[in-house]
């Protein structure tokens, strides 16, 4: 029995890795698309600077900090894979009732491929962005003995990112086009996740909409968390992620469940 | 002893209709129509342990269909239908461990790694145990001799290559049942025959039933001894490979390229469809006569350089079943 959970869960890591080994093969097209981090992150370090010359601060970041902060927001959005558009092409096809004839789950299945994927490109990332902020702003003052709860936090996120996209793709099963609503939620994700400024530095109703959304979990809460460690910050960040991944991770089982029963694969 | 039992089977989809034009576009919007497309019809057969079954038909038969329906991937809207004893579509994750599938045109390899990565993924997908899948897969890759090119990217891999590395793909958690949906689409003579003679390997040394679906006749005439034809939904003809290829694939088409100019040919046993200087395409019923009478009449006439022999197009064999009347000299189906 704890053999076959064992399996259970070894396959999806195997997933996971088969599908970080194959975005290895595509580091150099990776290391391309860096130059528009680095392109990003140049003009709002100009700006910041500007901005914040003397002592000003944003939601209680100075220059440094801003950048910083919009190094792991723009490293975690770019890095995000397109899994969604995969999902999305394939229950449109009918593409999805071969991956539905192999004994595992397929959303667990896209999980593990989009976590994958997602190390190669948020470690390149990371490391580019990094090095680029250190050179034209300074150091970041890292909470090494609270790295781990960042990491968490960071991983945690991956996880609501992933649902809010896979739950858009699974629109596929009942839409003609689901494209539209992938280029709301990104503009939403600008905003309401809090990709350029904070969301504490939002007028407060902005501010409210913003924590009534799952967006900030998966980008400002951490990257926030990884500039200015806060014990408060911390567990409200765990506490609304853990809340939105429950709700989404419903939301997408009960979409699937309804969505496969459509399944309407012509052929033959 | 069947391993796979089907009775009354019948699939209808509901697909959404549209009128031409703006106003249609608008109407569909507003108030959608839909039209019920029965493309499986009560169908119903057996396949006994270690068969080799040819389910074959035209475009849009039915075919790929009742393959997902016995495989758990579509629900049937009417009949019943066990494989290996489990309802596909009631235990279809507890069947995948039993049962493989290759669909010609869809891959299961990913793109970018060597094969042998598909394979690791899939020997953990499959729950399969290290030691016994380091067995398997020394057998799977001498059985389908792919040691020279495991290792190589499938992206770099010929379509051939590919074919042989997706049925063992398929195969290494030893199914007792495969599937095989167009194995051999797209492939040139020489790799259709490797991949043929591979399937009859898969059969006699694994003892594998296959449940093979194919447009090429040369797939059904060299492996399966019984074939089954659908079409419309419907199965016109169960019965065995050799009864249909003495009284339907009865035709061949024979191409041939002349080594020299050659303007006025003339076949007397034989249909010519397309003659110019350069090459002749003629019908030969081989009923009638042989091929080789024909091709010395002709090597009478003029020299060749280059010759085919083609099946005849599965359109034909249909309509030549449509054209005779039913159970006419017909064995019972071969079980």
């Amino acid at each position: 029995m704890q053999l076959a959970r064992v399996k259970g869960v070894q396959k999806y890591l195997r997933i996971a890795e088969i599908s970080l080994t194959n975005r290895v093969a595509y580091l150099a097209d990776h290391l391309a698309g860096s130059l528009f981090l680095i392109l990003i992150l140049f003009i709002f370090s100009q700006l910041w600077k500007t901005v914040l010359r003397q002592g000003g601060q944003v939601a209680g970041l100075d220059s440094t900090g801003m950048l910083w902060y919009m190094v792991f927001t723009e490293v975690i959005a770019i890095s995000t894979p397109g899994s969604h558009y995969l999902v999305s092409e394939e229950v449109k096809s009918g593409d999805i009732a071969y991956k539905l004839s192999r004994p595992y789950s397929y959303t667990l299945y896209y999980f593990a491929a989009h976590c994958g994927e997602f190390a190669v490109r948020f470690i390149t990332n990371l490391i580019v962005g990094a090095a680029f902020a250190y050179l034209t702003i300074g150091p970041l003052n890292v909470p090494w003995a609270k790295l781990g709860w960042v990491v968490l936090g960071f991983a945690l996120a991956t996880a609501v990112n992933f649902l809010m996209m896979f739950s858009l793709a699974l629109l596929a099963f009942w839409l003609e086009e689901s494209r539209p609503f992938f280029w709301i939620f990104q503009k939403m994700t600008f905003i309401f996740g809090g990709l350029f400024i904070p969301v504490e530095a939002y007028p407060q109703g902005l501010r409210f909409i913003s924590y009534l959304l799952p967006l900030r979990y998966g980008l400002s809460a951490p990257a926030r968390l990884m500039v200015q460690f806060e014990r408060s910050l911390l567990w409200q960040m765990l506490t609304g992620q853990l809340v939105w991944i429950t709700l989404l991770g419903i939301l997408v089982w009960a979409m699937f469940q309804k969505g496969v029963r459509r399944v309407h694969v012509h052929g033959g | 002893m069947a391993v796979i039992e089907v009775d009354g089977l019948h699939k209808v989809f509901r697909t959404k209709t549209k009128e031409p034009g703006l106003r249609g576009s608008l109407q569909a919007l507003l108030r959608p129509t839909y039209a019920e497309v029965a493309a499986v019809k009560k169908i119903s057969f057996q396949v006994e342990t270690g068969e080799m079954l040819a389910f074959i038909g035209p475009n849009g038969a039915g075919k790929s269909t009742t393959i997902k329906m016995l495989t758990g991937i579509l629900n049937p809207t009417s009949g019943t239908a066990q494989v290996l004893g489990l309802v596909p579509w009631e235990a279809r994750r507890k069947l995948a461990f039993s049962i493989g599938s290759v669909f010609g045109q869809k891959s299961q390899l990913w793109y970018h790694l060597p094969a042998l990565d598909s394979f690791r993924l899939l020997g953990s997908i499959y729950e399969i145990e290290d030691k016994m899948f380091a067995r398997r897969l020394s057998q799977v890759v001498e059985l389908f001799e792919l040691e020279d090119f495991i290792k190589t990217p499938v992206r770099k891999l010929s379509l051939g290559q590919r074919m042989r590395c997706e049925i063992a793909a398929s195969i290494l958690h030893g199914p007792q049942v495969i599937f095989l949906d167009e194995p051999t689409i797209g492939l040139d003579v020489v790799a259709k025959l490797k991949i043929r003679e591979l399937i009859q390997r898969l059969n006699e040394e694994e003892k594998t039933t296959i449940f093979l679906t194919s447009h090429d006749a040369g797939d059904i005439e060299q492996l399966c001894k019984r074939t089954i034809v659908i079409n419309h939904g419907e199965i016109i003809l169960d019965t065995s490979t050799s009864y249909l290829r003495h009284n339907y694939l009865t035709t061949k088409i024979v191409n041939v390229k002349f080594a020299a100019p050659c303007p006025n040919l003339t076949l007397g046993n034989a249909e010519i469809l397309k003659h110019t200087e350069k090459g002749i395409k003629f019908r030969v019923n081989t009923k009638l006569t042989s091929i080789e009478a024909v091709l010395t009449e002709l090597f009478a006439q003029a020299d060749a350089a280059d010759i085919s022999v083609e099946e005849p197009p599965m359109e034909e064999v249909i309509r030549d079943i449509y054209a005779r009347p039913a159970g006419e000299g017909e064995p019972s189906a071969a079980g």
